[in-house]
């Protein structure tokens, strides 16, 4: 009885005790704060007050109709042409702004989650029925006849004869022991397989295991394993494991990847793009080109529809040219395009109506989606989409804008910031800056070197040209670059910062 | 516990408690100018961002731009320095509350805890905090670089094992090492407990071996072992003593026994005779003389096996200084008498010669050694002194060697039949010899048939030289 009242009295004292100490005891502080992604969409819902934005102070000179009226233009108080002449510090950098300003034709824009997505089974058979349904296609060989492997031998034992370097002798030895090896599995004969389109399972990685994906390679005529002809189709699912040892460590994207005749227009898909504006007339230096860009938007158009892809939307047509060589390259075969032109027809998923980013590149560990159609008077050469996204939660589907006020102010500080360092280049005597193109756009942006899930928001692209010269007498510009067009400037609708790909956000 | 387990254990511990605290001792001094160090090299990191920072974002902000405006500028000019840096680490800019920017995800008062510098463990990583301030057209703002120096708290930790298992693999090498010499320096006690154990089984012999070395090296265990080895020495002579004493007192014994057989044989049969035959008177006379000398042969034979005892087992006499001329005088009315009862003459010579004795007891020898030469038939007895030595000479019948061999033997007779009528019961010479053996003086005897016996009695200095004694007779 003694002994149950003492123990009782403890227990009761210890507790006390605890219980003082926990109310004495600091709460601790939160270890992890929001990330960048995640301060912004707080910033995104956060309703501003209700003051109508001033407008900017509008070009004198005759305004330009918008591309679409849009209810963003007052809501923002945003001009539909935006001048300036910016005042670098350096002597030789010169800043001048003439640009239209094209904003989407919607009173509000979300702001969602995005993640990379693998291409389905039913996309590819979709897509591969839509472009190659009138066309018999075979499996690509995953394997080399014997003959063709004695080929490679005789070729890499020509070499050696002749190759005097040790490091590359060294290699030609493992390449041949990988071809004598390969030589006593090959078959003599291969019978081609008709492709229907169905995804097979392949492994990344031939000697070390780096992990599996989703493939199809199809031909319409393949002549031996390296040279085909007539229309080709591949599909390269994504690929990531983190489990696995791989020399990646991002994803592989998807890759779909169509061509009516790759010896056809071969520099169509790297030349430069240049933005179309009037896309009812074909551009007075377009070559080869009897169909407008507004047809060439139509065309695809009617091919999502009637391919089953209601949600896909043309985001822009371009338009690029194709490199005489002579030579197609890589083989003997004469290019048969020439230097003509063609349109390249951006397209996305629509967001909720709204039309997706642009194609952008530059972050190297998430690359952007980017889906294009190529077309020329024949009809679609081409059709690359890569990177899908598959898009998440919608954070708010209004976002909170800054004034176009605000980001006029940010611009024109930020790019006398941004570009003046490149009046420290040595022997540069000039660099001339010119924004010709200012749209409000929807953008991709990640967490630093996010690879797995970001936030697509509005983004005001500032697009433009450059153009530098040098004491030596030569110089570049950006008609010089390849690829779409990408802004010189691009700032956060939201927060005003500025966006740079390669740091993601 | 066994004594060399007992060391064993204390050495090991001991040497590896001093292995543990120095190695613990330089592991922390280790690890501590690591993390120093780490912590030195990530405000100096910060101080050059903060400087090159602030003297960019110094010189392109305006004091008319808006919040919006310096924040853009802000972000873009600290996120060029964040994410082209080489180093691995991450950063934050903060006005107050407001994180402007920050690439790590972690909140960085938690991890400063208050300090400028910090190291923190958390989400299973280790994360270098160093923060400081910086002021730019009177705002105030906060730079924080977060590290993660994981992989440096995993060598830390490496070390730390790498320790652990150098200190097992030491302990474990130490405490063979220790355990052996241990049993090494003890086996002399192991040798030490087999000679006790076969000395108690009665193997008076077993001594503990010492080599040479352990003689040299004179340690405290070859003290003990040489300690032993003298007792067991000791033990094994007294051993040895009463061995032979009991066997000497069982042939004592035996002999006494025979001894008493003959005599009694021939008692009982007198008294028998005399109780119960017809006797004549002179027959009786016979008988009862007979009686008479035998039980005083046997009463002789009891004192002096009672002598023999008392001096084999007693303790040894006293010895004092006595002089040849004071033993004579007193000898000479015990001896002439017995001298006188063989018809012999007694003569005495000496020349102030003084030795350690007990003066009864040379009495006695000297008593026995008359009575034996008149035995013998001598008519001339003379003892003399000179120097170290007693000589008892006689002109007796002397004896022949293989007599002399036994002579000194208890209940020995040269001649049975004259003995035996002089009540001899043999043990004269047994008992001069005993008492010779307590005066350590040695007994010689030189006699040849017909030339008489000469008996030395010869004390210890002069033993070691082989005397000839005088012809005194």
């Amino acid at each position: 009885m003694k002994r149950n009242t003492i123990l009782k009295k403890t227990l009761a004292c210890i507790s006390l005790m605890a219980l003082l100490l926990t109310g004495c005891a600091k709460v601790p502080e939160a270890i992890t704060e929001k990330t960048n992604t995640e301060r912004l969409e707080e910033k995104a819902v956060v309703t501003l007050a209700a003051a109508p934005a001033e407008k900017t102070q509008e070009s004198q000179e005759p305004q330009e109709p918008p591309m679409h009226s849009s209810p963003l233009y007052e809501k923002l108080g945003a001009p539909t042409r935006y001048t300036a002449v910016l005042n670098p510090i350096s002597d030789i950098v010169t800043i001048t702004v003439d640009a239209p300003v094209y904003l989407p034709d919607i009173d509000k824009l979300p702001t969602l989650h995005v993640s990379p997505r693998d291409f389905t089974e039913q996309e590819v058979m979709q897509l591969f029925s839509a472009l190659c349904g009138d066309t018999v296609m075979y499996k690509a060989r995953q394997q080399m006849t014997r003959q063709e492997i004695m080929e490679r031998i005789e070729d890499v034992q020509t070499e050696m004869e002749t190759a005097t370097d040790k490091d590359r002798i060294k290699k030609l030895e493992s390449n041949l022991t990988y071809w004598q090896e390969a030589y006593e599995n090959a078959p003599e004969t291969l019978e081609q397989e008709v492709s229907q389109g169905q995804l097979e399972e392949r492994q990344l990685g031939l000697k070390e295991y780096l992990g599996k994906y989703m493939a199809l390679d199809a031909y319409e005529q393949q002549t031996d394993y390296y040279t085909h002809t007539g229309k080709s189709f591949h599909v390269h699912g994504q690929t990531f494991d983190k489990n696995l040892k791989s020399s990646y460590d991002f994803p592989i994207s998807g890759s779909i990847w169509y061509d009516r005749d790759d010896s056809f227009g071969q520099y169509l898909n790297y030349n430069q793009r240049t933005w179309i504006a009037d896309e009812t007339l074909v551009p007075a230096d377009a070559r080869g080109l009897a169909m407008t860009p507004l047809q060439a938007r139509q065309r695809v158009e009617s091919f999502w529809k009637d391919s089953g892809f209601s949600d896909m939307a043309v985001v822009a047509v371009y338009l690029t040219q194709n490199t005489d060589t002579g030579l197609s390259g890589g083989t003997d075969t004469p290019d048969a395009y020439g230097d003509n032109s063609a349109y390249v027809v951006a397209c996305g998923r629509s967001i909720h109506g709204i039309l997706p980013p642009p194609p952008s590149g530059g972050d190297p560990h998430w690359a952007f989606e980017s889906c294009t159609f190529t077309i020329t008077d024949r009809g679609i050469e081409t059709f690359i989409w890569n990177s899908p996204y598959a898009y998440g939660d919608e954070t708010t589907e209004d976002s909170s804008l800054l004034s176009f006020a605000a980001i006029d102010e940010i611009f024109q500080k930020m790019m006398t910031v941004k570009y003046d360092e490149t009046g420290d280049a040595g022997t540069l005597t000039s660099a001339a800056y010119h924004i010709d193109r200012v749209a409000l756009e929807m953008s991709r942006l990640t967490n630093r070197k996010s690879s797995e899930k970001g936030l697509l928001i509005p983004v005001w692209n500032f697009y433009g040209s450059y153009y530098f010269t040098y004491s030596d007498g030569h110089a570049f510009g950006s008609e010089d670059r390849e690829g779409f067009p990408q802004p010189l400037l691009r700032i956060n609708a939201i927060d005003g910062t500025l966006i740079e790909p390669r740091y993601g956000c | 516990m066994k004594i060399s387990t007992r060391l064993s254990l204390l050495f090991v511990l001991c040497s590896t408690a001093s292995l543990l605290l120095c190695g613990l001792l330089l592991l922390h001094a280790s690890e501590t100018n690591t993390i120093r160090s780490l912590q030195s090299n990530g405000t100096a990191e910060l101080n050059m961002l903060q400087t090159s920072f602030t003297a960019v974002a110094a010189k392109s902000i305006d004091v008319n731009l808006s919040d919006t405006a310096r924040q853009s500028l802000l972000v873009y000019l600290f996120r060029g320095y964040a994410e082209d840096s080489l180093s691995t680490s991450q950063y934050i800019l903060k006005q107050g509350e407001d994180t402007l920017y920050n690439n790590s995800g972690y909140a960085p008062k938690a991890l400063l805890l208050g300090r400028e510098t910090n190291t923190a463990f958390l989400q299973g990583r280790n994360l270098l905090a160093v923060g400081t301030q910086i002021e730019l057209l009177k705002e105030t703002y906060q730079i924080y670089l977060i590290r993660d120096v994981t992989d440096v708290y995993e060598g830390i930790t490496k070390l730390r094992l790498q320790f652990v298992l150098i200190c097992l693999v030491s302990l474990g090498i130490n405490a063979g090492l220790i355990l052996l010499s241990t049993r090494r320096a003890l086996r002399p006690l192991y040798t030490l407990r087999q000679a006790a154990a076969a000395m108690a089984a009665g193997d008076y012999g077993s001594r503990v071996p010492l080599s040479h070395g352990a003689r040299r090296r004179g340690d405290e265990i070859t003290a003990l072992s040489l300690s032993f080895n003298h007792m067991a020495a000791a033990v094994e002579e007294h051993v040895s003593t009463v061995n032979r004493l009991a066997e000497e007192r069982k042939m004592l014994l035996g002999a006494l026994t025979h001894e008493l057989k003959t005599p009694m044989t021939a008692i009982v049969g007198y008294a028998q005779s005399l109780e119960r035959a017809k006797l004549s008177p002179q027959q009786q006379q016979d008988a009862l003389s007979f009686l008479h000398r035998e039980t005083r042969r046997l009463d002789r034979l009891s004192q002096k096996m009672m002598q023999l005892l008392t001096l084999t087992e007693g303790e040894a006499p006293q010895l004092a200084p006595l002089s040849a001329r004071a033993l004579f005088e007193e000898a000479r009315g015990t001896l002439l008498p017995i001298a006188k009862g063989y018809g012999a003459v007694l003569s005495f010579a000496e020349q102030g010669e003084v030795f350690a004795a007990d003066a009864d007891l040379l009495i006695d020898v000297l008593v026995n050694l008359v009575d034996n030469a008149g035995s013998a038939g001598a008519k001339h007895i003379a003892i003399a002194a000179r120097g170290q030595a007693l000589f008892v000479s006689d002109d007796g019948s002397g004896m022949s060697e293989q007599i002399l061999s036994r002579v000194t033997e208890p209940f020995f007779r040269a001649d049975k039949s004259r003995s035996r009528k002089g009540g001899h019961v043999g043990l004269g010479l047994s008992l001069v010899n005993r008492i010779a053996q307590l005066h350590k003086a040695g007994v010689q005897i030189d006699s040849a048939p017909g030339q008489g016996t000469t008996v030395s009695l010869i004390f210890e200095e002069n033993l070691q030289n082989p005397y000839i004694p005088p012809k005194t007779c």
